[in-house]
């Protein structure tokens, strides 16, 4: 191995040197733009700069067409059965497979196998770990063996972190100024109160994706315990609401439900309601930026609020429960189990913040001045050396499948070319890259960066 | 074009759409089908192949086949009625998708896509085929439970309950009926209703209880603000 090499592969803070990635392509898969794109992004700005080229989009489009692509290195967000049998297209086509997985990103017990289709050892190639937890779960339950996984961390870190967190700041201070200074509550009732309708078709898309085995009675009592779970968090929540109301009928309280959710149930609720503004945006770390605190019920937007420096306040009116102690962000902040003191501590003086990382430390890995996004590029690029180097175009002639996305789909990943190059900008800018961008629309929702050169500029 | 070492153009044909070259096998499949017009497994394999790529030519391929021989129909029937065998989705979708247009005037055809795409989750698609399908006829009771089903998943409550009440009439198992009489009437926040028609159905089959339980953990909207009042949806 060559001492640049040893540079790649090698962990730490050392700065990522230059290395040569001409020819290399690599696959972003995004399910859920406001979760994972602008993280993925990080990553991007750091391959184009060393030459290669990063296909960003819509997952399903990926699905589709791994065969009429080049091989390169496929990114995955999960690793339940839908994202296993897509691995398995992409391995087929002559990609590498590797897997980060979102759904964990805020969980603290890796939720036992419910997330986990066991293939995923023999169709993906490098396994990610946000923290030890993950990697000694990846070992231990499932079988990965360890030098197929890398201790990472999660990029979605990065972004509440500095330099990258400059990049909220512009869009922040707009909703501050459009909305004067309100509290912000994030809603996680997805079980209960579903985008399509009610807790059955929530249930048939569970057992759909075997996160649920209705034959298994274990399984289905978690399926029970969850909604009642959430069943008591939405009551504390309409408690806390009603208490701020009260004393404080001049703070504005924002509700902002999960993409998982019904946003029509909360309209309905506060239709009459002026101090209550229901909103559907997937900014949402601009969002809790911009909040005086945020409010949330075992939310993982709670620990990523955490982790930006804001004020956070977990309503966990069931401490003890299986489903509160899963939730990493019901380990940090202010943590309240009655909506009374809940609201008596929101309306009185504000407590004193401090970052103690004691608590998820074994869950999430992060140090000082370490990027995770560096660790993940790290590697990727060593597994690119696996494939055979090739400078040949990115995709074979005919033409791709078009992807037709449904409704439901386009809520969670749409996004236009002028929209990706303003969050390339302002993501290069906040992390010093000097290096250009050319973003080429591919499909609706797929694009491909590359680093831009001397000609196009 | 000729015949290369007396392999039909057809023959060829697969090979290159095999080989992903769809415009190659869809001009071979042309030459085959003008001068072999009888050959249903061509036209029918051209526009399996174009259609499971996801190429247009597919319904190119379709409606020219039709307009060439009416015949051609009952060839694609079969192909239509075999499609549960295909295990990948996306194949099943693209195949469904541009076999629309060979469904046009005929019920029992464009209810076979209707259900296709019903079994797809695609229930934009179903909502509109079967309600096509219940236009054109034969109607039966299967026909308006699957479109009750597809209208509730695309928020067309009124005209679930429509299909569904038709369903009832035609004879719909009583606990089939009182269970998606309980989704529309939850949907639409008519719970005293709702409740009703639950405890009904609840005493009727064990299956069904169970199917209540996971039904009834649906938030209300009286859930969501204390002291609130459904609205009249």
């Amino acid at each position: 191995m060559t001492k640049e090499a040893e540079t790649e592969t090698g962990g730490g803070s050392t700065p990522l040197p230059k290395f040569d990635l001409a020819g290399r392509a690599f696959y972003f898969l995004v399910e859920d733009a406001g979760r994972e794109l602008n993280a993925r992004l990080l990553m991007a700005i750091q391959l184009s700069t060393r030459g290669a080229e990063v296909w960003i989009g819509q997952q399903l489009w990926f699905a589709r067409n791994f065969a009429a692509l080049k091989p390169g290195i496929a990114l995955f967000k999960g690793m339940n059965m839908p994202q296993v049998a897509n691995m398995r297209a992409a391995r087929l086509a002559g990609h590498r497979t590797v897997v980060i997985d979102e759904e964990l990103f805020g969980l603290v017990d890796n939720s036992g196998k419910r997330l986990h289709d066991n293939r995923v050892v023999r169709h993906c190639d490098l396994f990610l770990a946000q923290g030890n937890n993950q990697k000694n779960f990846l070992e231990r339950d499932i079988g990965v063996s360890s030098d197929r996984i890398a201790v990472t961390g999660n990029p979605r870190v990065d972004l509440l972190r500095a330099p990258a967190d400059a990049a909220i700041e512009n869009v922040s201070r707009t909703l501050r100024e459009t909305m004067g200074a309100f509290i912000l509550v994030n809603t996680n009732f997805g079980a209960i109160n579903p985008h399509d309708q009610d807790s059955y078709n929530y249930f048939r898309r569970c057992v759909s994706i075997q996160a649920v085995d209705p034959t298994d009675p274990i399984s289905m009592r978690k399926f029970h315990d969850l909604c009642e779970f959430e069943a008591r968090n939405l009551e504390a929540i309409a408690h806390f609401i009603a208490e701020i109301q009260d004393r404080a009928p001049d703070r504005k309280i924002v509700v902002r439900p999960h993409p998982a959710e019904n946003p029509d149930s909360w309209r309905d609720a506060y239709a009459d309601d002026d101090q209550v503004v229901i909103v559907e945006d997937n900014r949402h770390l601009a969002w809790i930026r911009a909040a005086d605190a945020l409010v949330h019920t075992s939310c993982t937007t709670g620990l990523e609020g955490y982790l930006l420096g804001a004020r956070v306040i977990g309503l966990t009116p069931d401490p003890e429960s299986e489903w509160s102690q899963k939730y990493l962000s019901n380990k940090v902040g202010e943590i309240h189990t009655e909506p009374k003191s809940a609201a008596r501590a929101l309306v009185g003086q504000r407590n004193a913040w401090s970052f103690e990382t004691d608590a998820i430390r074994d869950h999430l890995h992060f140090q000082p001045g370490e990027l995770a996004s560096d660790n993940v590029v790290r590697a990727l690029i060593g597994l690119s050396r696996t494939l055979p180097s090739t400078r040949e175009a990115s995709h074979r002639e005919p033409s791709f499948q078009s992807f037709r996305a449904s409704q439901r789909q386009l809520d969670q990943m749409s996004v236009t070319e002028p929209d990706l190059s303003r969050r390339l900008a302002a993501l290069s800018e906040a992390l010093g890259e000097r290096q250009g961008n050319r973003i080429e629309t591919i499909d609706a929702n797929v694009f491909r960066i590359s680093a831009t050169t001397g000609s196009d500029t | 074009m000729d015949r290369v070492n007396q392999k039909s153009w057809h023959d060829q044909a697969v090979a290159a759409a095999r080989a992903g070259d769809n415009q190659k096998a869809f001009e071979l499949l042309r030459h085959e089908i003008v001068f072999n017009p009888a050959s249903q497994a061509a036209t029918c394999d051209g526009f399996t192949l174009c259609a499971r790529s996801g190429s247009w030519h597919a319904s190119k391929l379709a409606v020219w086949a039709i307009r060439l021989n009416p015949l051609f129909v009952s060839g694609w029937r079969n192909m239509l009625s075999g499609l549960d065998k295909n295990k990948v989705a996306a194949q099943r979708r693209a195949i469904a998708r541009h076999a629309v247009p060979l469904t046009i005037g005929n019920g029992p055809d464009t209810r076979r896509i209707g259900e296709v795409f019903m079994g797809l989750g695609d229930f934009s698609r179903a909502a509109r085929m079967l309600s096509w399908a219940a236009f054109l006829g034969p109607v039966d009771v299967t026909l308006w439970f699957a479109l009750a089903q597809s209208r509730f998943q695309i928020k067309d409550h009124l005209g679930a309950l429509v299909a569904l009440d038709k369903a009832r009439d035609a004879g719909l198992p009583r606990e089939q009926e009182l269970f998606w009489r309980a989704r529309l009437l939850l949907a639409t926040c008519h719970y005293d209703e709702a409740d009703a028609v639950i405890d009904q159905a609840r005493q009727t089959s064990d299956v069904l209880a169970a199917r209540c339980r996971i039904l009834m953990h649906t938030a209300r909207i009286s859930d969501f603000k204390t002291g609130s009042k459904p609205p009249s949806r």
